[in-house]
């Protein structure tokens, strides 16, 4: 159920620069856009690196399980790495008193698993998180460029970003944007602004400026973006066209 | 032979837990509040109560979840910077082994039981109130405390956060790096850790009022205004990162009224797993509103996130409203009183304060999908 959401990504496609921002907005979990990206990437035997500042291993290993793929397993052949960043700058935080520079370490891991593999892509897993540890907006906007030129510049290899909105005057919200402006591919997913429903798990927009200077959109403005409606199952992600469900 | 083998959780079970999406959880004491929140609290999650106006209700909360550790004989610490932590154990409510049912008064023998008419005899009954089946968790009485030799015999560490001078790492405010590296150094033990198989126990760390004036006073002292409360948040984060895959559950309450900056929350709220709101009626008009006369105040369930799984929990409700009796707290589904008197004008319309809460009340530009 998660080739719904990887064709939407256009993440077979081969582009110049493949940026791939989710944003959350109104407190809505995309974990499962990554649990997805990562299937996709082990059936095609992609290599990944999971920077990950907000969910645990042990979660997508749990998830995985049940999506159909064993992630302990790739991480034990060496076809995924997962890098808990966030412990590793906790850890830095109280033992030196001082927060550890963001790209080193990451480039690190990329250029070891470039040895063995044709393409490494990178997820990165709550970027807003860096803000809460007091990381100013430049480092991290400088860090996101530096690692979109890092990664994209090798043999078709894609960046997927997760950035929560937490508010339409915070830090946070501009450094979606931000990263929005110089994505191919903007992936806006958004709890029900009324609350919970059984049917239906969320809002699911969808729009690619990278396709902007695109022949067919020369004439456009803006590209008109595809909406759907999502609903989460242990298995994966089905999406549904607004009025269906 | 067969080839399959059923993979058995080698982890043994600890008292007071059920296993949800391989995942030990544990009742946060009141039935109704772990039905509404998908069964219980999820080891290694954060689980955080906006406090009401008066801190009464948020505080009774917090006293549930740590007398249910003590019922289920599982490890506490608890940390206040407003008072002594040691007080809050004082007062912890007494387990009662029956559930008890005291808002039905038995009613005189004489009187005879009230005939329903024949066309509603088939109809279940209304079950209003969440999680009254359920035998999770135990049941407490609030005007008697649990003695003092139990909780003598209980294995609490007591977190006082006084202020202190000289550096913290990584932090501007003491107090936070105090508490942090505390819980830190306290979760370290093998006890607590997922992945040990024996002598393991559950860890209930109850934090309370955190970020009160007591905490934010000493982090606005700094020249840079938006600063404010970039400690707080960056403390929840680092909890958060601390306690993903252990055994331990964090309570936290937060004034959350008290901040003026109203995207502090919303940043906390990214770390936090659980959360939920408590709107006490107590100094509002609501109070008197006779609306609302059943109830002692809103229940709002502001985050439900799924650990190790893709499927968030749907409360069954989305009107919640709360009541507090001796020996119960009880959430149920909010209901409008019945109209019972003939009056020209049903009773609520004379009210000037207009109930903010939608039963039935739907436009079409409400309608999402």
């Amino acid at each position: 159920m998660s080739a719904d959401i990887v064709t939407l990504l256009h993440l077979d496609k081969v582009l110049s620069s493949k940026l791939v921002v989710v944003k959350e907005i109104n407190r809505c979990d995309s974990s499962f856009v990554t649990s997805c990206v990562l299937n996709y990437c082990i059936k095609n035997k992609a290599a990944v690196v999971l920077v990950s500042t907000h969910n645990s291993f042990q979660h997508y290993q749990n998830v995985g399980l049940k999506i159909n793929y064993n992630l302990q397993r790739y991480v034990d052949t060496g076809l995924v790495d997962f890098f808990n960043f966030g412990e590793y700058c906790i850890n830095s935080l109280l033992t030196n008193n001082k927060l550890p520079e963001l790209i080193p370490k990451i480039k690190e891991k990329i250029e070891l698993m470039r040895h063995k593999h044709d393409t490494v892509n990178v997820i990165l897993d709550g970027v807003t998180h860096l803000f809460d540890l007091d990381y100013s907006l430049k480092e991290v906007n400088l860090f996101c460029n530096e690692l979109i030129k890092i990664v994209t510049s090798y043999n078709n290899s894609f960046v997927l970003c997760h950035c929560n909105e937490a508010n339409e005057d915070d830090v946070s919200y501009l450094m979606a944007n931000l990263l929005a402006h110089k994505a191919h591919t903007v992936l806006e997913v958004e709890n029900l602004p009324s609350g919970w429903s059984a049917d239906v798990a969320g809002h699911l927009t969808i729009t690619y400026p990278g396709l902007k200077f695109d022949s067919d959109h020369m004439h456009i403005m803006d590209i008109k973006p595809s909406r759907y409606l999502f609903k989460l199952f242990d298995r994966g992600v089905k999406l549904f066209a607004p009025g269906t469900v | 032979m067969s080839s399959f083998h059923k993979t058995s959780d080698s982890r043994v079970t600890i008292t007071g837990t059920k296993i949800k999406n391989s995942l030990p959880i544990i009742s946060s004491g009141i039935p109704s509040l772990d039905y509404v929140i998908g069964g219980g609290l999820p080891a290694g999650s954060i689980f955080a109560v906006e406090e009401d106006v008066l801190a009464n209700y948020s505080r009774i909360l917090l006293k549930y979840f740590l007398a249910e550790g003590v019922a289920c004989k599982h490890d506490l610490f608890i940390a206040s910077a407003d008072e002594n932590p040691e007080d809050i154990s004082k007062e912890l409510p007494l387990p009662t082994t029956i559930p008890q049912d005291d808002d039905l008064a038995p009613t005189a023998a004489g009187i005879d039981k009230m005939k329903i008419a024949w066309r509603y005899e088939g109809l279940s009954q209304v079950e209003s109130s969440f999680g009254s089946t359920t035998n999770f968790g135990h049941h407490f009485d609030l005007s008697k405390h649990i003695e003092a030799d139990t909780i003598k015999n209980c294995n609490i560490n007591y977190c006082k956060l006084e202020m202190e001078k000289g550096g913290a790492n990584g932090f501007k405010n003491t107090l936070y790096h105090k508490l942090l590296t505390s819980i830190q150094e306290l979760i370290s033990k093998e006890e607590y850790q997922s992945n040990v198989k024996t002598t393991s126990n559950i860890l209930r760390i109850g934090i309370h009022s955190l970020g009160s004036p007591t905490w934010m006073a000493m982090d606005c002292d700094d020249d840079a205004s938006g600063t404010f409360g970039q400690d707080l948040i960056k403390f929840m984060y680092c909890l958060r990162v601390i306690v993903r895959d252990t055994n331990a559950v964090v309570f936290v309450t937060i004034p959350a009224h008290l901040f003026d900056d109203d995207h502090i929350m919303k940043r906390l709220l990214y770390s936090v797993d659980n959360a939920v709101r408590i709107e006490s009626f107590a100094g509002s008009s609501r109070e008197t509103n006779p609306v609302y006369k059943d109830y002692h105040g809103l229940f709002h369930i502001t985050k439900l996130s799924a650990i190790y799984s893709l499927v968030p929990f749907v409360p069954p409700s989305l009107d919640m409203a709360f009541k507090l009796k001796r020996k119960k707290f009880v959430i149920e589904k909010l209901h409008l009183p019945p109209e019972l008197e003939e009056t020209k004008e049903r009773e609520q319309d004379d009210i000037t304060g207009v109930p903010k809460v939608n039963c039935g009340g739907f436009k079409k530009k409400d309608i999402e999908f």
